[in-house]
């Protein structure tokens, strides 16, 4: 039963990076109804960032922090550059460009950090805490920490500030939130930022467990959309607990039958979703309108 | 009625010319290369363009069925000692069934689930194709020779000129499929999805048949490569070679036919011309950022893509009639 238990933190901390990842996603998706496919590249090249100041000599709690605002301001400036122009441009053509952002992100990363992967550290190194038979490494608990209080938080603005009710509306409705004078210009700016955000600290949460390489997302990356299948498009907080079960699953059949087919049978699994359950848990009948 | 109308011809215009310049010119081997492999990803990109440029859907998997193709047909050439053609058909057909299988599940739904189950696809598949090594050889690759058909052993040239063939037949054959109803039905799905929804077309079957026909190509694109090259690992055929696809096809011109040659060869040409451009050259993953942003710029500003540039410009500078409505132009 230790192993069980074992497992699920184990999971935990795999679901809160795919947690912060489909959270990121989803923010984007509903309010610019746009599937932002370059999320995980964007966040690898973060991490390449964040790796980068590292080996050059800064202290690592001061170079994820600068990697957090070099990732706000990335997409930012996605949005704001690029995106902003495009109100013509339909959902499909939306989600060409943000393929175009992976190519982009996968050559700039060599360009500027050369071949070689890169080496983060942990947040906190240390000998495992046992606590009633299951042992836990300090960093899966701050990491664990660190993505329930970024949650916490960003639900408390989604529900309680005013800013999270320009989000929600924007995300209810466009047109009728332009209407209603909520600046959506401003919210999809900011979803972009906080998102890109979510991406790159995801990204380097991971860093440590592997190394920072071209394709350090992809696994985290799919996930994350596997995440966001299996809670629904249709609310905020459906990809995050989707997350969650998928985090835990990942572990459970990665130790009881193959660690290797761990993500293969979480394909095939979301695939049966698609087809029992295809709007997710926690999805709407979608009615559209012409 | 002159040769710009006729498109048949035009493709097999193409197609002469493509065959014979590398033998006028007794080209190089890589010259061969890099001309077989714009031919070969072409096939993919005309069968990614009726997904994508008719049913505006997007599928990061391509680039696995065309492994699957690939593989299909090393293994029934190389291991069961099928003819080659047998080989190539299945490598069509089998893909075929993997993609109409994907489709039915994904498909159901309104939205982008297609791109979803197919990026799962391609991440996976890389996994499968290397634990599978009696079918795949695994991580080191499996190898194939080149194809023998009526006991004649191809050469190099000999299959770049089998894959310009099929890409001509390809290509024509796309054209008369957009031409019968079906192809209709996709050509009014793709201007409105609802007008051709209220005329009778049920957008799930025709977007599932464009998926699984698209995915055909694929797997003979796949094929082609695999007795080009006669060499094939499991890291090929994971999701840059799918971007790739997606970038020739938006970049040459949704929707088109010519416009899948033409954005291959943009794609496959530049890294080579970069490389001959001073100091330009020695920079790493240049030519991925071109592209990446070729993409944007397109979408954004030229989403007909290259293949109607040189119309265009004719009309602005030289045209002086007004441009009557434009016709479907494949």
């Amino acid at each position: 039963m230790d192993l069980f238990f074992q497992n699920i933190v184990g999971g935990l901390q795999s679901a809160s990076m795919y947690g912060l990842a489909a959270l990121g996603l989803v923010l984007i998706y509903k309010t610019t109804g746009v599937i932002n496919f370059a999320q995980g590249e964007l966040g690898m090249f973060h991490a390449f960032i964040a790796a980068w100041l590292y080996a050059s000599g800064i202290h690592f709690v001061i170079a994820i922090f600068l990697t957090l605002i070099i990732a706000g301001l990335v997409g930012f400036l996605i949005e704001w550059g690029v995106m902003q122009h495009a109100v013509k441009i339909d959902h499909l053509g939306k989600m060409i460009m943000t393929m175009g952002f992976v190519m982009i992100a996968q050559g700039l990363a060599p360009m500027f950090f050369g071949n070689n992967p890169l080496y983060f550290p942990k947040m906190i190194q240390g000998d495992p805490i046992t606590i009633g038979g299951v042992s836990i490494l300090p960093n899966t608990i701050l990491i664990i920490v660190i993505t329930l209080s970024i949650m916490g938080g960003l639900f408390y603005v989604l529900q309680r500030s005013k800013w999270g009710l320009a989000i929600r509306v924007t995300a209810e409705n466009i047109q009728t939130a332009k209407l209603m004078g909520v600046p959506t210009r401003m919210v999809s700016m900011a979803v972009w930022t906080v998102g890109t955000i979510l991406g790159a600290l995801a990204a380097i949460m991971v860093a440590p467990l592997t190394t920072v390489s071209v394709t350090m997302m992809a696994d985290i990356h799919l996930k994350s959309f596997i995440s966001a299948v299996l809670g629904g498009f249709a609310t905020f907080y459906g990809p995050v607990i989707g997350a969650f079960i998928i985090g835990i699953l990942n572990n459970i059949i990665g130790f009881y039958i193959s660690s290797k087919w761990a993500t293969a049978i979480l394909y095939i699994f979301i695939l049966g979703v698609l087809i029992f359950k295809p709007t997710g848990i926690f999805g709407k009948k979608f009615i559209k309108k012409v | 009625m002159s040769i710009r109308n006729m498109k048949q011809a035009q493709y097999m215009l193409f197609g002469v010319i493509a065959i014979l310049f590398p033998i006028v010119t007794s080209a190089k081997g890589s010259t061969i290369t890099l001309l077989a492999s714009i031919g070969i990803l072409s096939i993919a990109t005309l069968g990614f363009n009726v997904l994508l440029g008719y049913s505006g859907q997007i599928s990061l998997g391509h680039g696995a069925f065309m492994g699957i193709g690939a593989y299909v047909s090393a293994y029934f050439v190389s291991q069961l000692e099928l003819p080659f053609f047998l080989a190539l058909a299945l490598a069509a057909i089998i893909p075929f069934f993997v993609g109409f299988i994907l489709g039915l599940i994904a498909l159901r739904l309104e939205g982008h689930y297609l791109a979803i189950a197919t990026l799962g696809l391609a991440v996976v598949i890389e996994e499968i194709f290397a634990e599978f090594s009696g079918f795949t050889g695994g991580w080191s690759g499996t190898k194939t020779t080149y194809p023998t058909i009526f006991g004649y052993t191809f050469d190099k040239l000999a299959v770049y000129i089998l894959i310009i063939t099929i890409l001509v037949i390809l290509m024509i054959v796309t054209y008369n499929f957009m031409k019968s109803s079906t192809g209709r039905a996709l050509v009014a799905m793709k201007k409105s999805e609802h007008a051709a929804q209220a005329m009778g077309v049920s957008l799930f079957k025709y977007k599932l048949l464009a998926f699984s026909i698209s995915t055909m190509y694929a797997g003979i694109a796949g094929s082609l490569y695999i007795h080009f090259f006669r060499f094939a690992e499991p890291k090929l055929w994971g999701i840059g070679l799918s971007l790739d696809l997606l970038a020739a096809a938006v970049i040459g011109g949704l929707g088109t036919i010519g416009g899948a040659v033409v954005g291959v060869g943009f794609l496959k040409i530049l890294p080579t011309f970069l490389q001959t451009v001073p100091i330009l050259g020695d920079i790493d993953g240049l030519s991925f950022v071109l592209t990446g942003i070729s993409i944007v710029i397109f979408v954004m500003f030229y989403p007909k893509g290259l293949i109607n540039l040189p119309v265009d410009i004719y009309k602005k500078f030289f045209s002086k009639k007004p441009t009557e409505a434009e016709e479907v132009d494949l």
